[in-house]
């Protein structure tokens, strides 16, 4: 008979009968459930004792303290930190941190171009004799970057290059330039600092203070106790509270500030400055005077931007611009801040506008108004000062015809951030050998010969002195609170070790102990109290003495022009998409909404009656064109713009990086080119007018 | 699952909208405290996860009236909850003193019945698997699980920081409830060891965390008698936890659908008011 | 167990007459040999523990209590394992006798076990790779300083078979969910479930829902109230 079919199934009958009273279908069934909740490739957080550190931000330019939550003394999360002068809150950039400890544009090798033009990874020691060699061949024929005016490590180029025989160093473009440009013309030997805590009125024009203008965390804290909860009374139908400071925005468009500011004066672009002397002018009309000694000639300059013409220049309201300036003389201590929507390229001119308006409401080394902070101070014999760095313009540097023979790169992706990227690019490709000390494989970076992996801010010790915006001068030191990966080192001991073995020993093996040094200069601090994460303070003044508000400047830089077009350029920022340097932060993209970016396409935003001039609708796909290039994007009408202006926000269309910066809009930079600013030299952008049609 | 339950403690929120300024930083918190998956495209907001999201608003008027305001949305934690209801399977309810609306991940089946209930889309489905960069999920914080594809998530204002806020007080030997000057049972966190992520991270103060039922927490303060405190679609009578507080009447009115020639002050009541 | 006098009858020989339920029982004996003595072998790996460690010995020999090593922090969280730094309390150097002094198998694995981390982890500043008996899935939230607070009220002053101990010694009351050290004795190697990734020992859910769901719980001292709460977000994350 053999094993035929009834002999199996009676077999698998006894079989399913005998399964069923065994443990086996019971407990599979609990245990796949168990397994589809519990994936294998569905990470796990890590667990384990939590400790916090304090540290301060070096991603984020604005002076962010922050308080790292480690596990098992891993960063897993940055919090804020309470009680710290220039804290309150966090900013997007700064949450982001420890997730771009993993961002896969991270380098983690040093990579050399070979001779085939590809990059190779490269060993550290094979690097740094590279470097060194270069450094060697190039003699003084160098120049070098730094992407971080806060820190000492500009201070350590400065004084290598200085020993090397070069002083060709640059900074990125930045308010703090403008503003210590305009310090300089206008005959201040100091920094300006804001006191914004004591000022009950403040007027902001451009600049977006509580998003990328100056300290914002502290802005914003300040802003956040003059502006209690609104209470009506529900009995009474009364406001039961009351703002103890006002705060008034000028700009073109409804930006982060305006939305929560007591009104919004709309201005062109670029007419910054011209408002201020509008001001100014209403200003001496109500009788203020200021001791500058060529007030009378600044009367006379000013007397041309009367309203009406100030009105016409800037296209503000007539009516709205008495008023606020009623405003302005009402006020016990208001306070004028200017600055660029873009956060740089408006040049120095617009600052000294600004500063005399300051000037004629009292304002000079006044609580609640404008502080003259002593400059930068530095412990290396053979650095240049800051403010002597802060003259040396960067896209000066770009255009001009001589290249150096070496150039280095700190911290900065110029080719993304400066106008003009494509002749940036070819001026930087003209330069005989590049390097890059860089966190992320930037779009600087890759163009590159020699790119070194640097140590991110959470992985190295670094510091911070007095970031722009502030009120006073501080000093911060953050402290490591990540192991860096085998790979990355930080820029400062890498200089340190190859001026020494160049010969320029600059008097300090590590960078820590330069740290340690200055840390010093501050009396009631020391390096162990800084690096905890408690800042050293000072309220130094400096002496107004004799300032001037320069008209025959004023009149020259005002008066220049940005290329044409049907409308103009109103750059604007949003601080969660990150810097040049970072990118897009992992997770900032979740924050835009659907109506800024789609796909890859970017939004423009104007408003009805300019694209009703312009013969375009909401959602029409156009180009955006100025300087020979053009860009793409997507009509967004957004009533909250001024007239003939399209509104287009920085940060989008990096090529580098990594897919949460890639694929995203275009960068607004290559629409604009930089000129000189007429008198003060200083870069300037602000001003480009583009063209739009339908794509 | 059992609906409009009245606890104790009622955690809830008061957003200032006359302060948020739509920087974004409360919606970066919350992605990096709950584990939140960063992705490449975030553009499709039908398929990506987000916990707490800022609209932006508008009055509707051309230049140079506009006027903007930013709106975050969290999980509006309703005392009458349209989702929990909905349920098949009792992956979400509220049932716990304070009133936080649970969503246990290991339970959900994904039917999506909740998220079609949700009159605030406070809910969000994955699509997809979560995926971090090499290495970034050595960065998920410990205090929240990470989820699968094919479960509903959602905002729990942070409830592991309130497990973690009761433990330090259980650690220092002190009982969870107490009785307060009101004779009424009061939760001993005090105001400051339990607020959730994005109230933290908000540099402008703009969001308000804490017991609506505490007359000590600010919260309480704030939209008890507030007359410029309202409620989202509060005629529906959902009895959510999240006030808002705007000066601005346009703003106002944008949080209920009012009918253009409809008055405003008074939403007429479906449910009854439950505090 | 039967099988043994079964077996003999060789299941595939050609079925008699009176043997045509042959295949049945075949079947049957087979099932329920795979089901219960092959399948939970199979379902379980062994992982090994990186060095012998005896819960007796620190018990009973040393004196110790379960939170000497086993404690809160003062945020409330549950140190579980313990760290380096604790052992080091004690073991900075090697306590055990030198081997050629006792030279029972036990104090030689003693010393050895010293030995390893003493050299191999502690100094370098290595931690232990321990592979835990209890390990929680991440969606659960296990509160021991509630557990500490709730259950200890009651059940460390209950009579009878509810007492769990006395304050001085709750271990009763840590054996409730936890298995005894006689249980991990000498190093036990942890048995994982090769498809949930649950230890053998890792308390599940049913466990939980024993006080939990139990109504007594609910309505324990007669006023209705809630000593363990069954809401999913008590123990849910």
């Amino acid at each position: 008979m053999g094993f035929d079919r009834r002999t199996f199934i009676k077999f698998a009958a006894g079989a399913s009968a005998g399964i069923m009273v065994t443990p086996l279908p019971w407990k599979l069934l609990d245990d796949v459930a168990i397994w589809t909740q519990n994936w294998s490739w569905i990470p796990s957080p890590r667990k384990g004792e939590t400790t916090y550190t304090n540290a301060f931000s070096k991603l984020d330019p604005f002076g962010v303290p922050m308080k790292v939550r480690r596990v098992r003394n891993m960063p897993v999360r940055v919090l804020p930190q309470p009680g710290h002068p220039l804290g309150g809150g966090l900013s997007a950039l700064s949450i982001a941190e420890t997730q771009l400890l993993y961002s896969p544009s991270r380098l983690q090798r040093p990579q050399l171009r070979g001779a085939d033009g590809k990059f190779k990874e490269v060993s550290w020691p094979e690097a740094s004799r590279k470097f060194q060699e270069e450094l060697r061949n190039a003699g003084q024929n160098i120049a070098f970057i730094s992407g971080d005016e806060n820190s000492s490590v500009t201070e350590v180029l400065s004084a290598l290059a200085n020993a090397l025989g070069s002083n060709d160093i640059y900074l990125m473009p930045s308010e703090a330039q403008s503003a210590a440009k305009a310090a300089e013309l206008m005959g201040f030997n100091a920094r300006f600092g804001y006191d914004l805590e004591g000022s009950d009125h403040v007027l902001a024009i451009g600049a977006n203070i509580l998003e990328n203008w100056g300290t914002v965390l502290r802005n914003r804290r300040i802003f956040k106790n003059s502006h209690p909860h609104s209470f009506r009374n529900k009995e009474t139908n009364k406001e039961d509270t009351a703002n103890t400071a006002a705060l008034v925005y000028a700009g073109p468009l409804q930006n982060n500030t305006a939305a929560v500011a007591e009104s919004w004066l709309p201005i062109y672009p670029g007419t910054e400055g011209v408002l201020a002397l509008g001001i100014a002018n209403l200003l001496i009309a109500a009788g203020k005077t200021a001791p500058a000694a060529d007030f009378d000639a600044f009367k006379d300059f000013v007397a041309a931007y009367g309203p009406e013409k100030t009105a016409e220049l800037t296209g503000v309201d007539r009516k709205k611009l008495e008023a606020e300036v009623a405003k302005l003389l009402a006020a016990e201590k208001p306070l004028l801040i200017i600055g660029a929507a873009s956060g740089s390229g408006a040049g120095a001119a617009a600052l000294i506008a600004g500063m005399a308006v300051n000037a004629l409401l009292g304002n000079i080394n006044r609580p609640g108004g404008i502080t003259l902070l002593p400059k930068a101070g530095k412990i290396l014999k053979n650095a240049a000062p800051l403010a002597d760095i802060y003259r040396n313009d960067l896209t000066q540097f770009f255009a001009r015809r001589e290249k150096p023979a070496l150039l280095l790169i700190h911290e900065a992706n110029p080719i993304y951030a400066l106008p003009n990227p494509e002749a940036c690019k070819a001026a930087l490709k003209a330069v005989p050998f590049k390097v890059s000390f860089s966190t992320f494989m930037d779009e600087t970076s890759a163009l590159c010969d020699l790119v070194l992996p640097l140590s991110m801010g959470l992985e190295r010790v670094d510091d911070a002195e007095t970031p722009y915006g502030s009120g006073k001068i501080s000093y911060c030191i953050s402290a490591m609170v990540a192991k860096p990966g085998a790979g990355v080192l930080n820029t400062g001991n890498v200089i340190l070790s190859v001026a020494r073995r160049l010969g320029k020993d600059l008097g300090f093996e590590l960078y820590e102990d330069l740290l340690r040094a200055k840390a010093r200069l501050y009396e009631k601090s020391s390096f162990e109290s800084l690096a905890a994460g408690f800042p050293a303070e000072s309220d130094e003044k400096v002496e107004a003495g004799a300032f001037s508000f320069k008209p025959g400047i004023l009149d020259k830089a005002f008066a220049l022009e940005g290329n044409k077009g049907k409308v103009r350029l109103a750059a604007y920022v949003r601080a969660s998409l990150g810097t040049a340097k970072t990118g897009i932060p992992p997770y900032s993209n979740k924050t835009l909404r659907a109506d800024e970016l789609r796909g890859n396409l970017m939004s423009v935003l104007i408003n009805g009656a300019t694209a009703a001039r312009n013969k375009l609708a909401d959602g029409d796909k156009v180009f955006l064109e100025g300087g020979g290039k053009k860009i793409a994007a997507r009509v967004r009408v957004f009533e909250g713009i001024i007239n003939d202006a399209a509104g287009v926000c920085l940060g989008f269309g990096h090529s580098a990086l990594d897919e949460f910066s890639q694929n995203k809009g275009a960068n607004v930079m290559e629409l604009v080119t930089a000129a000189p600013e007429p008198e003060t030299g200083l870069n300037f952008w602000c001003k480009a007018g583009v063209d739009i049609y339908k794509a | 699952m059992s609906a409009n339950k009245d606890f104790n403690v009622k955690w809830g929120m008061a957003i200032d909208l006359d302060k948020c300024t739509g920087c974004g930083a409360c919606m970066m918190a919350c992605q990096a405290e709950n584990n939140l998956a960063p992705v490449a495209d975030a553009s499709n907001k039908q398929r990506v996860i987000n916990w707490l999201v800022v609209y932006e608003m508008s009055n509707n008027k051309s230049f140079p009236d506009h006027e903007i305001a930013y709106l975050p949305r969290p999980c509006q934690q309703c005392a009458e909850q349209p989702c929990t209801t909905v349920c098949p399977v009792v992956a979400t309810e509220r049932n716990e003193e304070g009133g936080i609306v649970s969503q246990i991940y290991p339970r959900c089946i994904g039917c999506r019945y909740c998220m079609a209930a949700c009159p605030y889309h406070a809910r969000c489905f994955n699509w997809f698997d979560p995926v971090w960069p090499k290495g970034m999920e050595k960065v998920l914080t410990p205090d929240v699980s990470t989820r699968p594809r094919g479960v509903v998530e959602k905002c729990t204002f942070c409830h592991h920081r309130f497990m973690q806020a009761k433990d330090k007080v259980r650690a220092g030997g002190g009982n969870i409830y107490v009785r307060g000057v009101d004779n009424k049972l009061h939760c001993a966190v005090p105001e400051e060891d339990y607020i959730t992520s994005c109230a933290e991270a908000c540099p402008n103060g703009a969001i308000v965390f804490g017991d609506l039922n505490n007359p000590d927490h600010q919260v309480h303060k704030l939209v008890t008698g507030n007359a410029n405190a309202f409620r989202l679609l509060e005629r529906l009578g959902t009895d959510t936890a999240v006030y808002y507080i705007s000066r601005r009447e346009w703003v106002r009115r944008l949080g209920d659908n009012y009918l253009p020639d409809e008055e405003t002050q008074k939403p007429r009541q479906i449910l009854p008011k439950r505090h | 167990m039967e099988e043994k006098n079964n077996s003999a009858d060789n299941p595939n020989c050609r079925p008699k007459s009176i043997a045509a339920l042959i295949p049945f029982f075949a079947g049957l004996i087979l099932a329920l040999a795979f089901g219960w003595l092959v399948f939970p072998e199979l379902l379980f790996s062994q992982e090994a523990q990186p060095f012998f460690f005896s819960h007796q010995t620190h018990l009973k020999k040393a004196g110790a209590v379960c939170a000497d090593c086993h404690s809160l922090r003062s945020d409330g969280s549950f140190t579980g394992i313990p760290n380096n730094s604790t052992c080091a309390s004690c073991h900075e150097g090697i306590l055990s006798p030198e081997p050629g002094q006792k030279d029972s198998v036990a104090a030689k694995a003693a010393y050895q076990a010293e030995k390893t981390f003493v050299e191999g982890y502690l100094k370098p500043g290595k931690s232990v790779d321990w592979k835990v008996h209890q390990r929680q899935p991440d969606n659960v939230f296990f509160s021991h300083p509630a557990h500490f607070q709730k259950c200890f009220t009651c059940h460390l002053t209950m009579k009878g078979r509810l007492n769990f101990g006395t304050p001085e010694n709750p271990r009763k009351l840590c054996v409730t969910c936890h298995p005894s050290i006689d249980e991990l004795e000498k190093g036990k190697p942890v048995e994982r479930n090769v498809l949930t990734g649950y230890s053998r020992t890792t308390l599940k859910m049913s466990g939980c829902e024993h006080c939990h769901a139990y109504p007594g719980h609910f309505f324990g001292d007669g006023k209705g109230r809630t000593f363990a709460n069954n809401a999913c977000f008590t123990c849910h994350k």
